[in-house]
């Protein structure tokens, strides 16, 4: 597809994906400068969603690298088939020659190809989401910083193997800890903030059409209001918006009562100190007259 | 050419703000403008956000610096004639500070006494000429008046608060620093408010807030010391006696391979929290502080000190409330607003608790350093420093007086020591310092 800011805007609409100007315009400008883009925000505010909508609008493979605090090379790049080699020396060992037999033990057949190698491999420009970056350690993320300014690694038994494409990176970022300027400085970026009302109320239209109107603006309203004006220990992520709107769907209910908020409230707050806090701060019968009184509400 | 220009400049303006900018990320913002319609303010803005600031906390300062970098060239124009004349005002100020009183001052303070209200203005001058006659023969009064003076100035200086005031290197290009002040002087206060405002000054009506900043300082340590794994070395070593044991079962074939892991140990926190007269106005935040973070970080433990030490580590292992907490530890302690004597305090820990300072250990210190036997409690934090991992001191006492404290300086060689008296301080030490040794 020819790339302009406008047209990418729409095919992630299309894709289910309400975006403001910001990050259509952010999104494309990593695309266009072939930079990793780096997201930060808070949980469940739409980070991954992005690589998995823009591997569908290429229709190219995402290749995912979850990360995780211990991660290393061996799991994120390659790693010999250890087994297999053992297994062929031992078949081969008294009817091949020992340099022809060792040349073939370190080729491509035994080599097992983790996302990073994969997403240089591949044949198709790929998508390679990068989850989660603030998990690893410092050692690791020195390590992906290089490899994604050149786009080429170096196997010693095999030679360095350049990507045939660029890849399209996304990197994400719950912010737990602070990355790196190096790795910083070689992305573009985007920090994605929780949805205004406005903004979830068309999220609620797009993903759970069937939630009517007044439902949706409910439900955007009162989430927004939890996560703005309680202190609560894990805020109420899009995902749980959409599944609570679901939910008082399967109940029947077009609009929100202190009942149905009483029943459902579980599935927007999942922490008990946090339904404690919420009942002595608001309460059901506190936060449905907020939501049928303010402005937006009504 | 104008716009490559007008880029750099900016650049350089957000650099003095304290957004960190390299080369590169200019070269990025340069192709991202070829790419975006440049009549199109918006657009603009977002490319240059995109590829110029990498953080979130960048963001409010890139919003104000571009909307006061950019702005039309009337309002450019007036913001740059009100500093030329706040800065001839500035310089009348010190000229008149420098002909009235008879006293070697810094900037600040001449800046200070050109700003004081006139009634406390003409009291300073009588002082000074009545001193001056009195004392006329003494060839060391002067230097007594000069110290009264400056100090004087010093307290006026926290009382008066001007907005305008900021603290920065110009750079001589007058449009570009009349920007970056603005900036800044808007920056201190519009900014969460809370955050900047010195601890002991917070009403009580904000401490709940004061605790929600805590406690999510906190939890954010929390969740990374609580990580623990087992992480093979880069070059990892083969476990011999493992694997052999492992390939047994396929006749002695190495098939499976073990390696020998290192364990990455959490490190052991321990609080030493000052609670004597001098800290009295920390009180709350001492207690919020070690509430926060006992709450959220298991196994650490607390020790209050006045003129001895006691530990507060069981009173804050229950999960129970803020107040009640407070209650049991003000109750049942002793030390609470007596003097300090860090050296006894010290001799106690060691003495009482030794197990508790192993090479894992980081020991927080919360204290404004002012303590009875300055020498005998460095020769005890030299001695703590050899059993544990860290001291890190934060420090209640303003950076700007370090310079005259003495205890300050036996201190300081033995522990890292920042200053501490405002939240966003804490966060700061929590980020840079706590965060990335956990």
């Amino acid at each position: 597809m020819e790339l302009s800011i406008q047209g990418l805007k729409e095919a992630f609409e299309k894709e289910g994906y309400i975006s403001e100007d910001e990050i259509a315009l952010t999104v494309y400008l990593a695309l266009k400068l072939e930079k990793p883009l780096l997201i930060e925000g808070a949980a469940g505010v739409g980070k991954t969603e992005i690589a998995k909508v823009l591997s569908r609008i290429f229709d190219t493979e995402l290749i995912r690298l979850q990360c995780y605090e211990g991660l290393d090379e061996n799991k994120a790049l390659y790693e010999w088939n250890y087994q297999r080699q053992l297994i062929k020396i031992q078949m081969s060992k008294d009817t091949v020659r020992d340099d022809e037999l060792e040349h073939n033990l370190f080729s491509r057949e035994y080599l097992l190809e983790r996302p990073l190698l994969r997403a240089i491999l591949a044949e198709k420009r790929p998508v390679l989401l990068v989850d989660e970056i603030d998990k690893t350690d410092e050692e690791f993320e020195a390590f992906l910083f290089e490899l994604l300014s050149d786009f080429q690694i170096s196997i010693p038994e095999m030679g360095t193997l350049s990507a045939k494409q660029i890849p399209i990176v996304v990197l994400t970022s719950n912010n737990e800890r602070e990355l790196s300027d190096g790795l910083k400085r070689r992305c573009v970026y985007l920090y994605i903030d929780y949805p205004t009302v406005e903004k979830e109320v068309r999220i609620i239209n797009t993903r759970v059409p069937e939630a009517g109107a007044i439902l949706a603006r409910q439900v955007a309203t009162a989430v927004n209001y939890i996560r703005s004006n309680l202190e609560i220990k894990k805020n109420p992520s899009i995902a749980e918006t959409l599944d609570w709107a679901r939910a008082l769907v399967a109940l029947e209910a077009d609009r929100l009562s202190p009942t149905l908020i009483k029943q459902t409230l579980n599935l927007v707050l999942k922490h008990r100190d946090d339904l404690q806090g919420f009942h002595e701060r608001i309460g059901a019968e506190g936060l449905y007259d907020y939501v049928t009184t303010v402005k937006e509400g009504l | 050419m104008t716009l490559e220009n007008d880029l750099v400049r900016f650049t350089r303006g957000l650099r003095q703000l304290g957004v960190r900018v390299g080369s590169g990320e200019m070269l990025d913002a340069v192709e991202a403008l070829q790419l975006v319609d440049l009549a199109d303010k918006n657009l603009v803005k977002n490319a240059l956000r995109s590829t110029l600031v990498k953080d979130h906390e960048g963001y409010v300062i890139f919003e104000r610096a571009f909307a006061s970098f950019f702005a039309p060239p009337e309002e450019k124009k007036a913001r740059e004639q009100e500093r030329a004349v706040r800065e001839q005002e500035q310089i009348q100020r010190r000229r008149q500070a420098e002909q009235d009183l008879p006293a070697n001052l810094s900037q600040q303070q001449k800046d200070t006494y050109g700003r004081l209200p006139e009634a406390e203005k003409q009291k300073l001058l009588e002082y000074v000429q009545h001193s001056l006659e009195q004392g006329g023969a003494n060839p060391r009064f002067p230097l007594t008046i000069e110290s009264v003076v400056r100090g004087y100035l010093n307290y006026w200086r926290r009382q008066l608060t001007d907005p305008v005031e900021v603290d920065f290197t110009p750079t001589g290009d007058n449009e570009l620093d009349a920007m970056v002040e603005q900036v800044m002087a808007g920056l201190g206060s519009v900014d969460d408010p809370i955050l900047f405002q010195d601890l002991k000054d917070i009403p009580d009506k904000d401490l709940p807030q004061v605790t929600a900043l805590i406690r999510k300082l906190s939890r954010r340590l929390a969740t990374r010391i609580s990580r623990r794994y087992h992480r093979s070395r880069r070059t990892r070593l083969i476990d011999l006696r493992r694997s052999i044991r492992e390939n047994i079962r396929h006749g002695g074939a190495m098939l499976q391979l073990r390696y020998k892991t290192r364990r990455v140990q959490k490190p052991r926190l321990l609080l030493i929290c000052d609670v004597s007269g001098s800290m009295a106005r920390y009180a709350s935040f001492v207690l919020q502080f070690i509430y926060g973070v006992s709450s959220v970080v298991k196994g650490i433990e607390s020790f209050i000190f006045a003129e001895d030490l006691e530990r507060v580590t069981q009173f804050f292992g229950a999960r129970r409330g803020f107040e009640e907490t407070m209650l049991d530890v003000i109750s049942c302690s002793s030390e609470w607003g007596e003097g300090t004597n860090l050296a006894a305090a010290l001799s106690t820990l060691f003495r009482r608790y030794s197990s508790l300072l192993t090479p894992d250990t980081v020991v927080i210190v919360l204290s404004d350093t002012k303590t009875m036997a300055v020498e005998g409690a460095a020769e005890r934090l030299v001695q703590m420093r050899r059993s544990v991992k860290e001291i890190l001191w934060l420090n209640t006492l303003p950076k700007a007086q370090w310079a005259g404290s003495g205890s300050v300086a036996a201190f300081r060689g033995q522990s890292e020591m920042f200053e501490c008296n405002t939240l966003a301080h804490l966060e700061k030490v929590m980020r840079t310092h706590l965060l990335k040794m956990a």
